[in-house]
């Protein structure tokens, strides 16, 4: 499966579904990621999956958005099937690895 | 008392050395599979740092002659003392910043600065200094290197802290292995651990005191050098039961 990169998926998916300012919508994305311990740049699927089904209704609630927690676990779905891209050069990767 | 501190002083270092090469050869030897750049920079700087500096310092300060033997030593301490340096702070350039401009600068300025000192300190160690006082580390030579050093270890020990901190919250929603999690904490305190051990003996030095003979500052070197070879031990040859506990008290919070 090809790599996407998860946060523009969901930034996509997003603005199709939501009536919200693109800059608005991608600020609360990157706010969750945020949150979590995650940066737009280098997160995986599985690992925004989580990050959109845990954290990011909170964001799009305050927003203004209105009961956002169920499209947020049909997006978090939706991203989980995501190819992986490469993760081997995060400093999680390299620190995983120096352990042996 | 002076003693007593000399001997905790070698105990650290031996300590020190033995701990680093080990880790050193484990990394090297992990790169030479993975051909991996982060172990490869790592398990120099193990080897080159516990394994060739400390040991050369100890010989060039403990050492009146043979005269030959003093200044090998402290020509081979510097060569090392460079290559550490370097390989340190392009470890964490290249772990934690590869794309940042700032980064890339800082690395160069500090590698240019490490230089400089070397070049200086070998050629003292090739004659342009009398032996006795090639163990003088208020010189600039070592003084250079040794600022250089603290920078890179200031940057290696926010990086490692900050990127532990995002780690934890990772862990929260169970996306973070304890153990790769605790072992950025492990490498923040031996970066913390190495610029005491280096710092107060240069703070010292600069504020006019004697560096050799400073009781508190020795002491400080002493602790500070045990605490960042358990740390070091911990972060990449952990014991069993220590990865078991790190486990155990993740699954339960």
């Amino acid at each position: 499966m090809e790599a996407t990169d998860p946060f523009q998926f969901v930034c996509d998916q997003l603005g199709e579904r939501v009536k919200l300012d693109r800059l608005a919508l991608r600020g609360a994305v990157r706010l969750a990621l945020k949150a979590a311990g995650f940066e737009a740049r280098g997160v995986q699927p599985i690992e925004m999956a989580v990050v959109v089904s845990r954290m990011l209704p909170k964001e799009l609630a305050s927003c203004g958005v209105s009961d956002p927690g169920p499209l947020c676990e049909k997006l978090a779905s939706a991203v989980s099937n995501l190819g992986a891209g490469s993760a081997s050069d995060s400093p999680e990767a390299i620190f995983r690895r120096l352990g042996g | 008392m002076q003693l007593q501190i000399g001997l905790a002083l070698l105990v650290a270092t031996l300590a020190y050395v033995g701990v680093g090469v080990t880790v050193g050869v484990r990394l090297v030897r992990l790169a030479l599979r993975s051909g991996g750049f982060a172990e490869r920079m790592l398990g120099i700087a193990c080897l080159t740092g516990p394994g060739v500096v400390a040991p050369c310092l100890v010989v060039v300060n403990a050492l009146p002659e043979p005269v030959w033997a003093v200044r090998t030593s402290a020509f081979v301490a510097q060569l090392g003392y460079a290559t550490f340096c370097t390989v340190m702070v392009l470890f964490t350039w290249q772990c934690f910043r590869p794309e940042e401009a700032w980064a890339r600068w800082l690395t160069r300025a500090s590698i240019a600065a490490v230089l400089v000192g070397a070049s200086l300190g070998i050629a003292r160690a090739l004659g342009l200094a009398e032996a006795a006082d090639l163990k003088d580390m208020d010189h600039v030579s070592y003084r250079l290197i040794i600022v250089a050093s603290l920078v890179g270890q200031a940057w290696t020990g926010l990086e490692a802290f900050a990127y532990y901190v995002r780690m934890r919250k990772r862990s929260r929603l169970g996306l973070a292995d304890p153990v790769v999690m605790n072992r950025f904490l492990l490498w923040g305190l031996v970066a913390t651990a190495a610029m005491v051990a280096s710092g107060v003996p240069l703070g010292v030095g600069l504020l006019g005191g004697d560096t050799y003979n400073d009781v508190p500052s020795r002491l400080a070197g002493a602790a500070a050098t045990i605490f960042g070879t358990v740390c070091l031990q911990l972060a990449f040859l952990p014991p069993r039961s220590y990865v078991a506990w790190l486990r155990a008290r993740a699954a339960v919070a």
